[in-house]
């Protein structure tokens, strides 16, 4: 049947048909054999019944007259039907009278008894006996036996015929069937092509093609109806499942998302987080866990938590308290446990479980852990603090009071009682000013609208009050001090004010001692100070003196290397020729060149005059800036600067004139870059001391630099309500490291310096309500300089 | 054991049966002969008077037959018909009887009586060689203790009887 099963519904059909045609034609066949094998016996019956009594008829003489030889005869006759195998006939008394047996048979043929009138078959035989009348008269039996071989061989071709038609019309059956079966199977193969088509490729656009009216084209109608219902669902489905899908995704990112915040949670809570499921396996944990109970790495994949418990258990002062409570829990499931647990480190946790639920069902057990050990150690610091401060406040030597928003006193410490002359527990609820403050030191009353302490409460502001006294129970006062500042609780709300005073009797006379100490004191610095300033004028007056120095070097050189010994020279030899002087000049070849010679030396010789009177004049110059120096000392001395109207620019100018010889001899360039500025009250001595000092620097920066185009740049510009002098060098530079030191009293990097210049110029700066800075690249990228003043353009009068 | 024994017994009675057959006489046979003969010859319309009249056998000559005719007639009847016996003396005319048997010991004036049966129709059964030559229809030859048959099939037709083929196949000689 499985066979048959996979076999196609082509052939399928076929074989139907064949099957159905094959049976049909073998009933057909095996009744018209039957048929004819019946029809052929009776037949047989007949023809042989007939030869029979054929004989009977003819043999009757024979027996009547007694005759064998006749009767033999007769029945020889028999030879003509092949089929007879034997025959013979009886007398009335059953003796045989005649017999007849087919020549050919091997055995011979014997009577058998005899019968009267009978037809068998039997054995492949036909036997008949019939009986022998004459005239009404019995006269004995003829029997005769025929084979079945005619029936048979008639059988054989029967059935070969049968065979024959069997086949003939089986092939005929099978062209037809193949053929016809097309008409039912070509639409049902269709289907099956479409139906594999969407099978295979998930096509359900594709559609069967009708060809018939038939029921195979009902059925194909509603194949194709099913598709397109479900080309319809599958777009419905799939439209369904895309938001299905974005709901998932969405969903996914959402579980995603807060997995992550979970986990991340986890991770960043300071507490340490176990969760477990209600067989005691741990489920979840986060690393502070790990590292809060010391767990090895090697056993964190360990999940049993019994182990785990039993295994960190030592860590605590009390294992068998720790895990009862565990055993406890997991009794009982749906208890919440709150504990603290002392480690045998010094270390107190906190321990809190909560049951996990899900949709009523208790599913595990989330551990925290807290390491309580810090809080535990700043609330005993806490505590020992307060108990410190309220130590502190109590021992303190200043009374405090702590007033509410409405002036009553809140709080006070003892010493503020006893120097009141209460007990501390008599003036708190009691309004401040009314109690200790009603009155002033003059005796007329206080009112509370006056008193700096109510006013606090009002303003906030902190206030420091002297010379005012508060009233003792007993009616008497004493002068304080106090200060009164607004307070506020740990919300960062105001709750009044406190008050901190102190008895200011002992003091008061402490304080007339120390205003005569700090005179003297002032005195003594004022000296100190002088002595500084000294040493700066003393600098500056050097630094002069080496510009006056080193000009008169240059005049005294000038001098010695002058040409006037050339002009003794020419003297003496127009001595010599004074005779023929006229000659000499005329013809001798020296004196032809001498009034050549002359006018060059006369040129020569202005040249050094006028080089001579400018350093001269360079060095007047000093000797002035000198004595300004001294007139400046003495102005500096009498502590007022003497406040001038001068440009700026002129200022500027002036210090570099003062530097301009030793700039020279350096060849350094100087470039001015001036804005206009207005004429400006200063103290004018003191910028160009500072002025004359940074220019110098340059000067030396320059000079123990290796460049070729040695350049100094003064910058004078206006910056909103300052101005700005820059000073400019291209020279050595300044280390980064000496940047925040250069203007410490004493740092220096020069040989001879002393680390005073800069300092005092800084100094001076400051004090003229400006700055000095400085900035530079670094070694060999020169430096700047920039002193900032304020702004203060003169107001003419007449303006 | 009682079956087979009679089983036994019927065979050998069936064989004694069997041998006592050739042991009849002569004229045992030819008593049945005669008999038989009434079967295969058919006589015209006016040998036969009525429907029921007896058919009647002649014997001429000396009766040798003794009692065995009788005894083969026994009362039956043959072809619907009752069969008597008649002796006739040698001059009597034949007339009214369908069969005449003339026996040996009229040899002698054998052609007188079949002259006189003339074209009668009666069956005449002789013994004598010559019975045919002289007219007789019938002839009874002894041929090695068998009886056999010779026929005269022109003296019949002239008596206007109709002999059956079947008789005719078993006679030895038909003369036409």
């Amino acid at each position: 049947m499985s066979l048959l099963n996979k076999t196609s519904i082509k052939q399928k059909q076929t074989l139907i048909i064949m099957l159905t045609c094959g049976v049909a034609l073998l009933l057909a066949c095996a009744a018209f054999i039957s048929y004819e094998v019946m029809t052929f016996r009776t037949a047989m019956v007949q023809n042989l019944s007939t030869l029979a009594e054929i004989v009977a008829n003819n043999s009757s003489a024979a027996l009547d007259f007694s005759d064998p030889k006749a009767a033999k005869e007769t029945l020889s006759a028999l030879q003509a039907e092949p089929n007879i195998v034997g025959a013979c006939i009886y007398t009335n008394d059953g003796q045989v009278f005649a017999v007849y047996d087919r020549p050919q048979d091997a055995t011979p043929f014997s009577p058998p008894a005899r019968q009267i009138d009978q037809t068998i078959f039997s054995n492949n035989r036909l036997q008949i006996f019939r009986p022998i009348v004459q005239a009404g008269e019995p006269l004995g039996t003829v029997y005769v036996v025929s084979d079945l071989n005619a029936l048979y061989s008639r059988l054989e071709k029967y059935f070969l015929i049968a065979a024959g038609v069997f086949f003939a019309s089986g092939m005929v059956a099978f062209l037809l069937s193949s053929r016809l079966q097309q008409m039912i199977s070509g639409p049902i193969l269709t289907l099956v092509k479409t139906a594999r088509t969407v099978t295979v490729e998930k096509n359900y656009s594709v559609r069967a093609v009708k060809q018939s009216d038939d029921e195979l084209g009902v059925l194909i109608d509603a194949f194709n109806e099913m598709l397109k219902q479900i080309q319809e669902r599958d777009v419905d489905l799939q439209e369904s499942q895309l938001k299905l899908e974005m709901r998932v995704k969405a969903r996914t990112e959402e579980v995603v998302n807060s997995l992550s915040l979970i986990q991340a949670t986890l991770e960043s809570t300071t507490d340490g987080i176990l969760a477990t499921d209600v067989q005691g396996r741990m489920t979840s944990f986060n690393e502070k866990f790990i590292e809060m109970w010391h767990i090895p790495r090697e056993t964190v994949d360990e999940r049993d938590y019994g182990k785990k418990m039993t295994s960190i258990s030592h860590l605590v002062r009390d294992p068998d308290k720790f895990l009862a409570r565990i055993k406890d829990l997991y009794a009982n499931p749906d208890q919440e446990s709150f504990d603290v647990l002392e480690l045998r480190d010094g270390r107190v946790f906190e321990r809190y479980s909560k049951p996990q639920w899900i949709e009523k069902r208790c599913v595990g057990r989330v551990w925290s852990f807290r390491d309580i050990t810090e809080r535990k150690r700043s609330e005993e610091q806490l505590e020992r603090l307060g108990k410190e401060y309220s130590a502190v406040l109590n021992s303190l030597g200043e009374g405090i009071h702590w007033l509410d928003r409405n002036g009553t006193i809140k709080f006070e410490n003892p010493v503020a009682a006893k120097m009141l002359g209460y007990e501390v527990a008599e003036l708190i609820g009691k309004p401040a000013h009314f109690t200790m403050h009603h009155t002033r030191t003059d005796g007329t009353n206080y009112p509370v609208t006056d008193c700096p302490i109510y006013t606090t409460l009002g303003d906030r502001a902190v206030r420091h009050v002297k010379d005012e006294v508060f009233w003792r129970k007993d009616g008497t006062s004493f002068p304080v001090e106090y200060t009164c500042a607004p307070i506020h609780d740990e919300k960062g709300s105001f709750a009044g004010t406190v008050v901190i005073f102190t008895d200011v009797t002992e003091s008061k006379r402490a304080e007339m001692e120390l205003e005569q100490m700090h005179a003297q004191l002032l005195d003594t610095s004022r000296q100190a100070g002088m002595a500084e300033v000294a040493t700066s004028v003393l600098h500056n007056v050097g630094n002069v003196l080496n510009s006056v120095n080193v000009s008169s070097t240059l005049v005294s050189n000038q001098m010695r290397k002058s040409k006037i010994a050339n002009l003794s020279k020419v003297v003496a030899m127009l001595n010599e020729h004074a005779a023929d002087l006229g000659a000499f000049l005329t013809s001798d070849p020296k004196g032809k060149q001498l009034p050549a010679y002359l006018a060059q030396l006369a040129e020569h010789l202005a040249g050094e005059q006028a080089a001579v009177l400018k350093e001269l004049k360079l060095l007047h110059e000093n000797i002035e800036h000198i004595k300004d120096i001294v007139v400046m000392q003495q102005s500096y001395a009498k502590i007022s600067g003497v406040i001038e109207t001068v440009k700026i620019t002129d200022l500027v100018e002036d210090a570099l004139r003062m530097n301009v010889g030793a700039l020279q001899r350096h060849g350094v360039e100087v470039r001015q870059e001036f804005d206009e500025l207005p004429p400006m009250d200063v103290e004018k001595h003191k910028i160009l001391q500072i002025l004359v000092n940074l220019v110098r620097n340059a000067k030396y920066a320059c000079d123990e630099s290796v460049c070729a185009d040695k350049k100094i740049t003064v910058r004078v510009s206006r910056k909103e309500d300052l101005f700005q002098i820059a000073v400019i060098d291209n020279g050595i530079g300044i280390a980064a490291e000496n940047l925040v030191r250069i203007f410490n009293h004493g740092f220096t990097t020069r040989k001879e310096g002393h680390g005073f210049g800069l300092h005092s110029s800084s100094l001076t700066a400051i004090e003229l309500g400006g700055s000095l800075r400085v900035h530079s690249d670094g070694i060999g990228h020169g430096a700047a300089f920039i002193l900032e003043l304020p702004y203060k353009p003169h107001k003419s009068p007449a303006q | 054991m009682f079956v087979r024994m009679v089983g036994l017994m019927i065979f050998l009675l069936a064989s004694h049966l069997a041998k006592a057959q050739p042991t009849m006489s002569e004229y045992q046979v030819k008593a049945l002969f005669l008999l038989n003969f009434i079967k295969y010859v058919d006589w015209p319309a006016v040998a036969m008077p009525g429907a029921n009249a007896p058919l009647v056998i002649g014997i001429m000559g000396k009766d040798n037959f003794n009692d065995y005719l009788t005894n083969a007639i026994d009362g039956r009847s043959v072809k619907g018909r009752a069969i008597v016996i008649k002796h006739l003396a040698l001059n009597d005319a034949p007339g009214g009887c369908a069969i005449l048997f003339i026996s040996s010991s009229a040899t002698a004036s054998l052609g007188k009586i079949l002259a006189n049966t003339g074209t009668e129709p009666v069956l005449t059964v002789g013994e004598d060689e010559t019975f045919l030559d002289k007219g007789g229809i019938i002839n009874f030859k002894l041929d090695q203790g068998k009886i056999r048959l010779e026929i005269n099939l022109k003296a019949a037709q002239k008596a206007n009887l109709q002999i059956s083929s079947k008789l005719l196949n078993l006679a030895d000689t038909v003369k036409e």
